[in-house]
């Protein structure tokens, strides 16, 4: 499956390239748009992206794989990511992490059957004074509890 | 005793919902300070911040004027010259600057506009850390609106003065928050430190004269081209004057953020604002400069929150976010917490950074899981001092420190009683709080097991 | 202008923008590193080459305008900094042995180590490794590591390349590789922190001319040379230097023999020619003339003889031939056969028609660093013209055919060091002709088929001489293993050759004598001997130009 950028995306991208004195500088951007067309970055996209920018492919890969933001491919339809570095989780962010492995039923890094729920621990998302932290996609869920996981997957299913 | 009463600078419209819009920024008298400083010389504007005593927010309380200063005159390196903003708040206990951002990002706007005149920068680019997509989704829509405006683009308000200015959205990666890390993520590169000198004053982003500066910094710059240098030293401690905002997290009732003068006691933050310790427990200890900061016992609570004040209790400001940990916590837990977070950010390109931050993680991980060793404590502090000043970038230091302000007696007296908790979890071997079971397991010695297929 | 400083007390020079590493190798220094490369940008990323460097105390301060003169600034303090990148400066101060600097070697060596599989005894790395010398010399006798290692991927990057990423250390000299010299960025690193690795983009693998470099530059066993792996230790190989001949660019090789086969080259350092690169059609084409198929016997009229008959009765066949001679040389040959068979057939016939046989062009490749893959694939077209004149090698072998053809040549005496290429149609219908040819050959082809007097030569590592790359560099080649069977080098035979003409000579010249009298003979070799020649070579004497040394 092969991938290439909308016109309106490309369009976009052409003009964000024209912000950088270099070409690449848009590496990170243009990841950004695939991320936001296909919902992933798979390697398809990295070629595309290496050839629109004049760079190599594994020069893409390499940046790419240094950035844990992005949505690697097989990720579901909601990325949860429950902050766990310290000031979450002083504030119980294990516990906030442990009801929505229990309630989605997987692992760390792991998806849904249904492909709704991809679910991650990751680090300090900067909203330590709200703390414990979600974010779902590119929501903040902030202040959560672990007896609000269920009402919170409850909207997210609900397509709220 | 009570606080001074006192009047926010930087969050003054922050704080207020719906002050996102431009509107509503001019409405208050904003780009006042821009028109004011597109009038001045460069040369006076650098001045001015010099004489005001503005020390950077961002961390390393480098002065603002100063660093500006720094970058070359066009006829020794001709060229253009960038302003990058850095926006990847990121340190662990941090939250300040995305409240400028969201709530008032034309204050951001309108210290690039001075700034970039200052350092004579016709292009600006504001990275923003990629986990922020409200804050990148509310500044692109302010920079809309003030090329709109005329407080962008090719008249700055109405003069010819150019400026551009691009929001780019960084990825998930702490160390972009570190200056020259920033540039080659910005320039679309892995994030790897570059070795200064060259410092980016001279040398930045694209190979021309770069000024990085923090969000918070940036905020500081209208008021005090509005209000002047005198002003702005009057308030806080003259020798490091200034509004500051405050981060407070971890083990309090009401965490959160407050902006008041530099030099805040740590006692009014966590007790006047954030409403003393939660379940009133008993503190045990204070991160007070974001977690790359040296660990403080309850007896310094009185500490001023400032660059120099805290140097003296050999800990240090950074980027103001403190951490308060209550008596439930356990010593080690937190700082395996810690080492994992620094380990899973190291960027990788210093060997001692990229390995050091691994094991000293793994270290904690089995002093906690109750794997504990006698030569544990002397390794890691040996550890530690292989790791700091080793290296291209302060990551490294970063990581050592808060162990060795827990660990290294010698250097930290105070801390006793951090160490003795550590020394129990190895003389026992488990967590005598309880936080993990025992579960550690030696590993198997695996010398020289490699796959033994190729993989194609 | 020369910057003056010390490191350990000693007086050193560098010029201007030179960091403190090369100039500390330069002086003889010892100094560990792991991702310096000469050839390559600077990365700084090991830190092994922290050292101690106190940089140069500030000039006085001025007085000021009231006359007062301000306080001294404090003298700079020592910092360790690693030596790559500290740019060098008069005054400055370099120690590269106090206990600061070997404690922070010693925890860098340590830290390489803490996730490597110290698989030394399968590695075949082992034995020139960097982590193996440096960790002699600067690692802790034990090991402190409780912890689970971290196990990385194995797999092929390229047809000639394998990972193996437990190993590797993230130096990024790979990188730097095909980012800066071959240009064809294939291989990045990948992940982040400790589980950082170099790798290759899925179904782009590390398939460039240049790929096997990349083994060259790995400071340890994370890359492995397909061909190399698993076929000998290192410390069991005899080293000789001498030269690719695959085209004409001449690289320098280190060719690494075990039990007289070789069993890997390596390029050789030369700044002046290939830097410190080789191309892999150059590396591997040690492979592709198998012994088994060499001529190793020689023959008269198709019957076995011994290599003294053949000489002889070559001798008296040529001897007999009067006028009607012509001879044809290789470009693969040394510029001392060549000499020598010019001799001859001018002794023999002096207006005998010369030509050369030589190899088909292939593409010429430049890469972004500047090493070029010459399309001449002959590595001695550049001493041909000069010993047999650049009208006989444009000619390459028409005019001898030519010759034959018009019935002016009855006798023909080809010697040839390589593969021969197909005879032309032309060369080919001349052949049928020729009453005599007399052939020095190394493999079978069409045209040793053909021979009367066929003498096996030898390849160029099996014998002393020079090449003159497509540069005009003379550059010596040496025997790296020894030939099979009968054969010998075409200087030796044409030696032999010579003897027999009365009143015949004695003895056979080494290749410096030969060399020495090509050099009285020949201009462009004026007053050379191997000796100035040396490891890396000198150009061609030019008209103008004196002879760097004389005799």
């Amino acid at each position: 499956m092969s991938f290439s950028f909308t016109p309106e995306r490309r369009a976009k991208l052409d003009a964000l390239i024209l912000r950088y004195p270099k070409k690449q500088a848009a590496l990170l951007p243009a990841l950004r748009l695939a991320e936001e067309q296909a919902g992933c970055i798979d390697f398809d996209a990295m070629v595309h992206i290496a050839e629109i920018l004049d760079v190599s492919p594994a020069r893409v890969l390499g940046v790419f794989s240094f950035y844990t933001h992005y949505r690697r491919p097989g990720t579901g339809k909601y990325l949860v990511q429950v902050c766990s570095t310290l000031p979450c989780a002083l504030r119980g962010s294990d516990a906030v992490y442990d009801a929505l492995s229990s309630e989605l039923g997987i692992g760390r890094d792991e998806t849904t059957k249904d492909g709704m729920f991809t679910l991650k621990k990751v680090e300090c998302l900067a909203s330590c004074g709200t703390a414990v932290c979600l974010q779902v996609n590119d929501d903040y869920i902030e202040n959560v509890r672990p007896e609000q996981v269920p009402e919170i997957l409850r909207k997210l299913r609900g397509g709220a | 005793m009570p606080l001074p009463p006192y009047e926010p600078v930087l969050l003054r419209h922050a704080n207020q919902p719906g002050m996102h819009t431009l509107e509503a920024y001019l409405s208050h008298g904003g780009y006042g300070a821009a028109r004011k400083a597109l009038a001045m010389k460069p040369a006076e504007l650098i001045q001015l911040v010099k004489d005001s005593g503005l020390r950077g927010r961002g961390g390393a309380g480098f002065p603002t004027g100063l660093k500006w200063s720094f970058v070359p005159p066009p006829d020794r390196v001709p060229g253009p010259r960038y302003l990058c903003v850095n926006a990847d708040e990121s340190e662990p206990g941090t939250f300040k600057d995305r409240y400028i951002m969201e709530g008032d990002p034309h204050l951001l706007l309108e210290g690039i506009v001075i700034t970039c005149r200052a350092i004579g920068a016709n292009v600006a680019y504001i990275y923003i850390r990629g986990e922020f997509a409200l804050g990148a989704k509310i500044l692109e829509r302010a920079v809309e609106e003030a090329y709109r405006h005329g407080a962008l683009g090719q008249s700055v308000l109405g003069t010819d003065f150019r400026l551009d200015v691009t929001v780019h959205r960084g990825a998930g990666a702490y160390i972009c928050g570190e200056e020259t890390s920033l540039l080659t993520s910005l320039e679309g590169n892995r994030g790897y430190p570059r070795i200064k000198p060259p410092f980016p004053a001279v040398v930045g982003a694209f190979g021309q004269p770069t000024i990085i500066n923090n969000v918070e910094t940036l905020a500081n710059v209208p008021p005090i081209v509005e209000r002047g240098a005198a002003w702005f030293k009057s308030i806080g401690p003259a020798d490091d004057p200034g509004p500051k905002i405050y981060c407070v997290s971890g083990h309090v009732k009401k965490p959160g953020y407050v902006e008041h003068a530099m030099g805040l006691p740590l006692r009014a933050l966590i007790h006047d604002f954030a409403g003393g310790i939660l379940d009133d427990r008993p503190l045990k200890a204070i991160i007070p400069g974001g977690s790359s900061s040296q660990w403080l016992t309850p007896d310094k609570i009185d500490t001023p929150l400032g660059f120099e004040s805290l140097k003296k209790v050999r800990t240090m400001f950074g980027s103001a976010g403190t951490i308060v940990m209550n008596d439930s916590v356990c010593v080690v837990d937190a700082l395996w917490n810690i080492l994992r977070f620094y380990a899973h950010e190291s960027c990788g390109q210093c060997t001692p950074c990229r390995e050091g931050s691994g094991w000293l993680a793994k270290i904690f991980e089995r002093i906690e899981l109750g794997g504990g060793r006698e030569d544990d404590i002397a390794n890691v502090l040996d550890i530690c001092d292989n790791m700091r000043g080793k290296t291209i970038c302060v990551f490294s230091d970063a990581t050592a420190m808060p162990v060795q302000s827990v660990l290294d007696v010698k250097n930290y007296p105070d801390n006793g009683a951090f160490r003795a908790e550590v020394e129990e979890h190895i003389r026992r071997k488990c967590c005598p709080m309880g936080k993990h079971k025992p579960t550690h397991v030696a590993p198997v010695r695996q010398h020289g097991r490699i796959s033994p297929r190729l993989v194609v | 202008m020369p910057i003056t400083f010390t490191i350990d007390g000693r007086q050193v020079t560098g010029e201007r923008g030179e960091t403190v590493l090369p100039v500390a190798i330069r002086n003889g220094f010892e100094v560990p590193y792991f991702c310096y490369h000469p050839g390559l940008s600077l990365s700084g990323n090991c830190r092994m080459c922290l050292v101690r460097v106190t940089p140069p105390p500030p000039p006085p301060p001025k007085p000021a305008p009231d006359g007062s003169v301000p306080p001294a600034p404090p003298p700079p303090r020592p910092m360790l900094v690693i030596g790559c990148m500290t740019q060098i400066a008069d005054g400055m101060v370099v120690e590269t042995g106090t206990p600061d600097v070997l404690k922070a070697r010693q925890g860098v060596m340590e830290f390489e180590l803490i996730n490597h599989p110290l698989d030394c005894p399968t590695c075949d790395q082992a034995g020139e490794c960097y982590l193996q010398n440096h960790s002699y010399d600067h690692g802790r006798s034990h090991g402190r590591f409780y912890e689970e290692r971290h196990m990385k991927h194995t797999k092929a990057l390229g047809p000639n390349i394998s990972l193996w990423g437990s190993r590797c250390i993230v130096c990024t000299r790979c990188v730097r590789f095909t980012d800066e010299i071959s240009g064809t960025g294939e291989i990045c690193v990948v992940n982040r922190g400790d589980h950082s690795v170099v790798d290759v983009f899925p179904g782009r693998p590390l398939d460039n001319p240049l790929s096997m470099c990349t083994e060259d530059v790995c400071p340890v066993g994370a890359l492995i040379s397909e061909d190399f792996k698993f076929q000998a230790r290192v410390w069991f190989t005899k080293t000789e230097k001498t030269l690719c001949a695959s085209c004409s660019a001449g690289c320098n090789v280190d060719a690494d023999t075990v039990r007289e086969g070789i069993v890997r080259l390596k390029p050789r350092e030369n700044t002046d020619v290939n830097d410190w690169w080789m191309c892999d059609g150059g590396r591997l084409s040690y492979k592709s003339q198998p012994a088994a198929a060499r001529l190793i016997q020689a023959r008269v009229d198709g019957k076995p003889a011994t290599r003294a008959e053949a000489v002889r009765e070559a001798w008296s066949r040529l001897s007999a031939a009067g006028g009607g001679i012509a001879g044809l040389a290789s470009l693969w040959n040394t510029n001392e056969e060549l000499f020598l068979f010019r001799r001859l057939l001018r002794i023999l016939s002096p207006d005998a028609d010369l030509g050369v046989l030589e190899q088909a062009p292939g593409p010429r490749q430049q890469f972004k660093g500047g090493f070029v893959i010459q399309a001449d694939r002959n590595p001695n077209r550049g001493g041909a013209r000069e010993i047999l004149g650049g009208s006989a090698v444009e000619a390459g072998a028409s005019a001898v055919a030519r010759a034959v053809a018009l019935g002016k040549v009855s006798t023909l005496l080809v010697i040839n060091a390589a593969p021969a290429p197909a005879p032309s149609p032309e060369l080919d219908a001349a052949l049928e002709k020729v009453r005599t040819l007399v052939m020095i050959d190394v493999l079978p082809s069409p045209l040793s088929k053909r021979a009367h007097i066929l003498l096996p030569g030898t390849m160029h590592w099996e014998q002393d001489g020079t090449f003159v790359n497509a540069d005009g560099r003379v550059q010596r080649i040496r025997p790296v293993v020894t030939a099979p069977g009968d054969a010998l080098p075409a200087m030796d035979i044409l030696q032999e050759l010579f003897n027999q003409h009365p009143p015949g000579g004695s003895g056979l010249l080494s290749g410096d004598g030969v060399f020495r009298q090509l050099g009285a003979d020949v201009a462009a070799f004026r007053e050379m001997t191997y000796r100035e020649v040396g490891d890396r070579g000198i150009p061609l004497r030019t008209a103008a130009a004196e002879p760097a040394v004389r005799s």
